[in-house]
């Protein structure tokens, strides 16, 4: 064949691929409208993380940056935790770092993971310096967490500057709560 | 058969692809042309840019050859290149680690109920699949365009392997971007958009590199 045609023939073909890409995308894909921070915790609410996220999950972990929280005894060597006990009152969250690549802003999102170690129940509240970007500020949950399938571990969305977070235990039982 | 280059036609396959250029990197002037703006939701329309500029800089290299005297641009050319494709290449990999941090925060949000969950939900959860297409729609119109224009300028730009590969490559990029974008689910669009920039970026940085190896040959072959 005639290279020209080929060319010709080439470009047709990729023309055509991409509509079906974008005609795809666009008219048979569910896509959610932008929401507010209620409606995105509804959301969150109702999709349970499924095994394969957990392990992906867990294999970028260390490569995000983390929150380095005051720890009451330093775990034990071969605790997968980055603290077993973060004591209860409130509790300074450190702004980001600052960042080591010119022109790079500070992180903007961190997540705080927490996990009710011992205790009945405990409440978490988190108030964020800056908050905005629709999440909510304070950011509040019980572990076990009733809307949560009971779960002992719940996370908080921390922006780049930081903010307090306090632990209390409820029903006047003493508790503990870990950072993963 | 045509034996003469058509300089009409290929200076604007050269305006085509600068236009090209320009929507990537958001030049405000082009983002509202004709009361009308493109959105460039993402990572992956921008870090088009990468091969797009390359594909320019051939392409210019290509018209320059009709006004600077061959001895000059002999000359001049593996310097210039060399020092674009060493900044380029520094660049696109500044841009990986960018784009690898983003997916890395996106991911950690995403599988960190509840909180975690629902502000990627709340910022990145409704990614703008369509204001994506339509600039990705004009962006691959315009690429098409170009080569249509570029062979009808003279078809033996069809035996340069470099601008043909490069050509292929934006194509390619392009129809990347697209179908990570599109054959997700919407909530996943942000993760997969970022992740096509980084596939871009690297098959930008491949070209970069073959572009030095290219100038340092042609160097020392100038030297020698």
């Amino acid at each position: 064949m005639d290279s020209k045609k080929l060319v010709i023939v080439i470009l047709i073909v990729i023309a055509v691929v991409f509509v079906i890409f974008a005609g795809y995308g666009s008219l048979t894909v569910y896509q959610p409208k932008r929401t507010n921070a209620r409606e995105s915790k509804k959301d969150a609410k109702v999709a349970p993380t499924p095994g394969w996220a957990k392990s992906i999950d867990s294999a970028f972990s260390g490569w995000q940056e983390s929150v380095q929280l005051r720890c009451g005894p330093p775990p034990d060597q071969n605790s997968k935790r980055r603290c077993d006990d973060l004591g209860t009152g409130p509790i300074v969250v450190p702004s980001a770092k600052e960042p080591w690549l010119p022109l790079m802003k500070k992180t903007e999102f961190r997540t705080l993971k927490l996990v009710l170690l011992e205790g009945q129940r405990v409440h978490i509240n988190y108030l964020d310096k800056k908050g905005g970007k629709n999440i909510d500020n304070p950011q509040f949950f019980d572990l076990p967490d009733l809307d949560n399938n009971n779960s002992l571990k719940g996370s908080i969305a921390v922006m780049e500057n930081g903010g307090t977070l306090t632990i209390s235990c409820l029903d006047n039982v003493p508790c503990r709560v870990g950072q993963e | 058969m045509l034996d003469e280059l058509r300089r009409p036609f290929f200076v604007i396959a050269l305006v085509i692809i600068l236009v090209v250029v320009l929507i990537e990197v958001g030049s405000p002037y082009m983002m509202h042309a004709a009361d009308t703006s493109f959105d460039r939701p993402g990572y992956g329309i921008q870090y088009l840019v990468f091969i797009d500029a390359f594909l320019f800089y051939v392409s210019l290299l290509i018209g320059l050859a009709l006004i600077i005297p061959e001895r000059v641009q002999g000359r001049v050319q593996g310097c210039v290149t060399l020092i674009l494709s060493f900044f380029g290449c520094l660049g696109i990999f500044v841009a990986i680690i960018f784009a690898l941090i983003f997916i890395i925060i996106l991911i950690s949000l995403l599988f960190a109920p509840i909180f975690g969950t629902a502000a990627y939900l709340a910022i990145y959860g409704g990614f703008d699949r369509s204001g994506a297409n339509v600039t990705l729609g004009l962006l691959m119109t315009l690429k098409i365009a170009f080569c249509v224009v570029l062979i009808a300028a003279h078809q033996r730009f069809l035996q340069s392997k470099s601008l043909v590969l490069l050509t292929l490559s934006s194509l390619l990029a392009t129809l990347i971007v697209s179908f990570l974008i599109n054959f997700v689910p919407g909530i996943l669009a942000s993760i997969t958009d970022a992740l096509g920039a980084i596939v871009v970026a690297i098959l930008a940085l491949i070209w970069a590199i073959v572009f030095m190896v290219g100038a340092v040959i042609s160097i020392i072959k100038a030297i020698h």
